[in-house]
């Protein structure tokens, strides 16, 4: 079975030296965060007749500078090759430029737990009560359309590859993504979507003053009047 | 003085109370009026209604009249006019200054818009305030060539001058009693709070039974009494074995009986009879259309009417009728009969018989089903012969089958009270006891039913095709049924289901062409036009007020012939059949008319609860009404009664406090509750035209208490509901505004019982009538009691797509929470609620995160409601309170925006 292209790009990241290119022990014009996406737009732009597949894989296992990854480049064909230049530089963009900052927590596929009714309420209440404490700051639209499109992801990799895609980014909580990531390593796809989507839904609600707790007290009462 | 006199004498003898208060005016008002009106005798009745010294100066002013010798049976007129009254009156008692006189509305103790003078009853000085312009508009109503000896009559009353014997001829079919008893129905019995809920025309009527009652007695017992005049002498009588007339009528220790008391008391053994049509009930409610349900109406309407005229006529008092009932609900008779009538199920059933035949071929009723059969089918070509008298006698063996069922409750004298006044207090609450219970009670099928029962097994089986199509009873008429296909003059009687005519029965066919003269609704014939040159007809909007034309009622159509029926779906048209009616046509509306443009239709069944029965307590509404005031100014004509009804009990608290319940606690009385019933019967009156008034259709199917039922188009329901709380409020509860505002309702909650309880059922205009009526009782039974809730309690479903005569109950509303579902239901859009409803849905798999979502959801489709950013997160609070969101998804299916 042929391995995902994002999962590749996940793994081809963690090879690439980013102190050498912060520190200018490299050329910083040959940061494969720059020049992945180059590659990529080039595919694009000449298609397979202008640039064969077998020198885009070359220019691709240059671009990642790394020869522990060359190998599994060979094996990609011509979409998942692109699909791969255009995540790496995605998780790229995620760690941090400086010592101040932390990035993206590290993803590992640990599990597929799927949640049930109530774990998916409660988490999704945390979640959203974790953004609510930078509600100032939050961007519903971007929160929305991240969610969005997990919500499409078709594996756990099109999804932190949609996570890594709002980070770091203003109006979007890193702590929230962070979290997000760590849902996703043990969390079964469907519920990790679930989950983004009711907790999005929560926040939104709670921003416009619903407020849950009510809700549980109101559910309690009418339990005990028996309704 | 015979019977008739004496109990028409009783039923009369506050004729003139609406005119002047007090006992001697008023009572020598009604002699001078009666007597002027041509009933001389009952006119005493009236004089002699009261006691003591008053009573000694009206018969000293009859003295000087020098009249006929008066009777000594009218010195019981005032110990029965007692025994009748709804309240023992602490006024005996040193209270006798009310600060103001009223008449209450009898749930919420709210001034009551008196119709003659189109204001509210409520003044300090009854005389100037009230009184005095009543009289000028009594004068106003009369003929000219009445009014100055009138005018005469009632100065002379007001300034208690000799009575003198004036006689006003009748004039243009006008009689002086036909203006005068209206005024009755308007006036209370007493005018200070709060007792001043009873009509006076309830009194009126329980005292003539009441006074039937002992006269009967007195008869059987031979009692001397019946024979005896009076011997008048200066300020006084004596009675022929010299005993004064005035001690005979009440002592002036009230701690002893009086003769007359006694005389009362010894003979005033009763028993309470319900008669209950139950065959008639029964084949309204198996109904499957309309005119069905009206004509079964109809014929126990006109029933009702001959069975009155019958047992008074085997009495021997037939001009009695209408007095001796005690009271009459669509399905009930309910009378007061003297133990001197020995076998009353005879009684009934002789009565019953004889009601029978006269209805149908009676020679001196004018609307009997004979003529009523002979006028409608006069052109049948070749003619039938159902007016016949083989057919008649076949039309009277099948409506017999619609029997009745009588419970009698025996109401026996209360025995070891100390004083009349106490006697009369327990022989009220026994009287109401028994009528109560006669409501309850198991009861005893009728002979006539057991006849029917035997009639039936007795006739030999019939096939199928014999059977009549409509009720499923009885034979079908051959002689019409046979016709009916190709005589298109035939077809008015039934109707084509899938190209088959019916085949109707003798009785479904007198009931359908009974039908023809009920079912006419006026805003009809503001919405069809007719050329009668061209006998084209055309339909549009009516206006004032204005009404949409049904849309399932036919645009245009043409009418040929003379007997000719035009089917416009929504409605059948024919030309006026009499000559004096006021409009071209003859309009019958079917269920459709009260169809919705998708063929829905809703059923309002309102039902009035066991709180006519009931006790009122008004001590918490009084303790908190300062509070009440203090939030916001009540309104005037609650605020007077407040003040002086506080200063009243507290003037009571301070002098008798042994009397504070009996003016805090209002307590049932037969008087009192049949005011109740007749007010709840006004007010199911009153709803339909509030509903035109506002632009709705409806069909009122029944309003008569106890039960209002009213069809009108589903997509309409949540105006319809806001006219309904209005006119509640309005009509039925007094309130001076219109709208029910949060201080109305606290009102409301303070001082109104829990009256009516109601259903409404959504269908769909081809349902059979029967199977939503099912319904609407099934819910009923499924509410369960009543809560306290004021006012109104209404289920909600909707039977289209359960098809089943029963069906659950979707949504809850009281008239409490009404006004404010309503506001919420105008400011959230429907798939808002369309959508909780999909996210509740799933609490199957999703348990109580599914409310989580389902209200996250709507607090964010709030800003989809076009409301202010502060006003969205109220709206959907409101609509996630408990029970809110069940009456608002209903409205929502409902209407379509």
């Amino acid at each position: 079975m042929k391995d995902n292209p994002i999962k590749l790009a996940y793994q081809a990241h963690n090879y690439v030296d980013r102190a050498a290119y912060r520190h200018g022990q490299k050329k910083k014009s040959d940061n494969p965060a720059k020049t992945a996406p180059i590659l990529a737009a080039a595919m694009e732009q000449f298609g397979q007749a202008g640039l064969p597949l077998w020198k885009a894989r070359r220019k691709a296992q240059q671009v990642v500078g790394d020869p522990r990854i060359a190998r599994y480049l060979e094996k990609l064909g011509w979409a998942d090759l692109k699909a791969f230049l255009g995540t790496i530089a995605l998780f790229l963009k995620t760690y941090p430029e400086d010592e101040t900052e932390v990035g993206m927590v590290q993803f590992q596929d640990r599990g597929q737990t799927q949640l049930d009714p109530e774990a998916l309420g409660q988490q999704a209440l945390a979640l959203s009560n974790q953004l609510l404490k930078t509600h100032r700051d939050n961007n519903l639209n971007k929160l929305k359309r991240m969610a969005d499109r997990v919500r499409v992801a078709r594996n756990k990799w099109e999804a932190l590859a949609t996570l890594a895609q709002f980070y770091p980014l203003r109006g979007v909580p890193d702590s929230v993504v962070n979290d997000l990531v760590e849902q996703l390593s043990v969390l079964h796809l469907r519920s990790f979507q679930d989950l983004m989507a009711r907790a999005l839904l929560f926040y939104e609600a709670q921003s416009k003053g619903w407020n849950p707790n009510a809700q549980r007290s109101k559910s309690g009462q009418a339990n005990e009047s028996g309704s | 003085m015979n019977e008739l006199n004496f109990v028409r004498g009783m039923a009369w003898h506050d004729l003139a109370k609406p005119f002047f208060q007090g006992n001697p005016k008023h009572s020598r008002a009604g002699f001078l009026l009666l007597a002027a009106a041509g009933y001389r005798e009952e006119g005493t009745v009236a004089l002699c209604h009261i006691a003591g010294k008053d009573l000694g100066r009206n018969l000293e002013q009859y003295r000087q009249l020098n009249g006929p010798p008066l009777p000594a049976l009218l010195l019981l007129c005032s110990p029965l006019d007692r025994l009748a009254a709804s309240t023992y009156s602490f006024m005996t008692q040193g209270f006798s200054d009310p600060a103001y006189h009223a008449w209450h509305n009898p749930f919420t103790h709210l001034p009551e818009m008196q119709p003659q003078l189109h204001s509210r009853f409520q003044a300090r000085d009854l005389s100037s305030g009230f009184e005095a312009p009543l009289r000028a508009h009594l004068l106003a109503q009369t003929p000219t060539a009445w009014q100055m000896p009138l005018n005469d009559l009632l100065e002379r009353s007001r300034k208690d001058l000799p009575l003198v014997e004036t006689r006003l001829p009748v004039i243009a079919g006008k009689n002086l009693l036909d203006l005068l008893l209206p005024y009755s129905e308007t006036y209370p019995e007493r005018t200070y709070a709060p007792v001043n809920d009873t009509l006076l025309s309830a009194h009126t009527r329980l005292s003539a039974v009441l006074a039937w009652v002992v006269y009967r007695n007195l008869k059987r017992a031979s009692k001397d009494i019946l024979n005896w005049t009076l011997t008048l002498e200066t300020d006084t009588a004596r009675l022929p074995d010299s005993s004064d007339a005035i001690d005979f009528v009440s002592l002036r220790d009230k701690t002893l009986f009086s003769a007359g008391e006694a005389l009362v008391r010894d003979h005033i053994g009763a028993q309470l009879v319900r008669i209950s049509l139950s065959g008639h009930r029964q084949w309204t409610e198996e109904a499957a259309r309309l005119d069905d349900l009206k004509g079964a109406q109809q014929l126990t309407a006109l029933l009702r009417t001959a069975l009155k005229r019958a047992i008074t006529g085997q009495l021997g008092v037939v001009d009695l009728a209408d007095f001796l009932w005690l009271s009459e609900s669509t399905f009930d008779l309910v009378y007061l009969l003297p133990e001197a009538v020995a076998d009353p199920l005879e009684l009934i059933q002789a009565g019953y018989d004889q009601a029978l035949a006269w209805l149908v071929d009676g020679a001196d009723n004018p609307d009997s089903l004979q003529k009523l059969l002979e006028a409608d089918f006069r052109a049948a070509d070749p003619p039938l012969d159902l007016a016949r008298p083989r057919a008649l006698a076949a039309l009277k063996a099948e409506l017999a089958c619609l029997g009745y069922s009588v419970s009698i409750e025996p109401v026996q004298p209360p025995q070891g009270h100390p004083s009349y006044g106490a006697f009369t207090a327990a022989f009220g609450q026994r009287l109401l006891e028994a009528y109560r219970n006669s409501l309850n009670q198991s009861q005893t099928p009728s002979a006539s039913l057991q006849t029917a029962l035997k009639t039936l097994t007795a006739t030999e089986p019939l096939a199928a095709e014999e059977v009549c199509s409509i009720c499923s009873t009885h034979p079908v008429y051959r002689p019409l049924a046979d016709r009916v296909s190709d005589d298109y003059f035939l077809r008015k009687v039934t109707h084509t289901f899938r190209d088959d005519p019916e085949q109707p029965c003798l009785s479904c066919i007198a009931r359908r062409a009974l039908a023809h003269k009920q079912v006419q609704v006026e805003a009809l014939h503001r919405m069809i036009r007719y050329d009668p040159v061209t006998g084209r007809l055309q339909t549009g909007p009516a206006t004032d007020p204005p009404m949409d034309v049904p849309p399932l009622l036919l645009h245009t159509g043409r009418l040929t012939g003379l007997d000719d029926y035009l089917d416009l779906r929504a409605a059948f048209v024919r030309r006026a059949r009499r000559t004096n009616s006021p409009h071209p046509l003859d309009i019958f509306p079917t269920v459709s008319y009260a169809a919705d443009s998708l063929g829905n239709i809703a059923l309002l069944t309102l039902q009035a609860s066991q709180a006519v029965f009931a006790a009122y307590s008004f001590r918490s509404a009084r303790q908190q009404l300062r509070e009440l005031d203090r939030i916001k100014p009540l309104p005037p004509v609650w605020k007077i009664f407040a003040e002086d009804y506080d200063a009243f009990c507290n003037k009571v608290a301070a002098e008798a406090p042994h009397l504070l319940d009996q003016v805090e606690v209002i307590q049932p009385h037969l008087a009192r509750v049949l005011a109740r019933e007749a007010r709840l019967s006004h007010f199911f009156e009153d709803v339909a035209p509030a509903f035109e008034a506002a632009g709705i259709r409806v069909l009122a199917l029944e309003t008569r208490y106890p039960v209002g039922r009213w069809l009108i188009p589903a997509m309409l329901l949540p105006q319809a509901l806001k006219h309904l709380g209005q006119t509640i409020a309005v009509n039925l509860l007094a309130l001076p505004d219109s709208e029910l505002d949060d201080q109305a309702r606290q009102f409301l909650k303070l001082a109104a019982p829990p009256l009516l309880d109601g259903s409404i059922v959504v269908f769909k205009q081809k349902y059979p009538i029967y199977l939503v009526l099912e319904a609407a009782r099934t819910l009923q039974a499924e509410l369960g009691p009543l809560p306290a809730a004021y006012g109104l309690r209404l289920g909600l479903t909707d039977l289209r797509g359960i098809l089943s005569s029963t069906a659950p109950r979707q949504a809850l509303v009281t008239l409490d929470w009404l006004p404010e579902l309503l506001a919420l239901n105008d400011r959230v859009d429907r798939r808002s609620v369309t959508l909780r409803a999909a996210d509740l849905g799933r609490a199957s798999q999703e348990g109580h995160w599914a409310q989580a979502v389902a209200d996250a959801r709507l607090f964010i489709r709030s800003g989809w409601w076009g409301l202010p950013e502060t006003e969205q997160q109220k709206a959907a609070e409101a609509l996630t309170a408990p029970g809110a969101f069940e009456p608002i998804l209903f409205f929502k299916t409902m209407s379509r925006e």
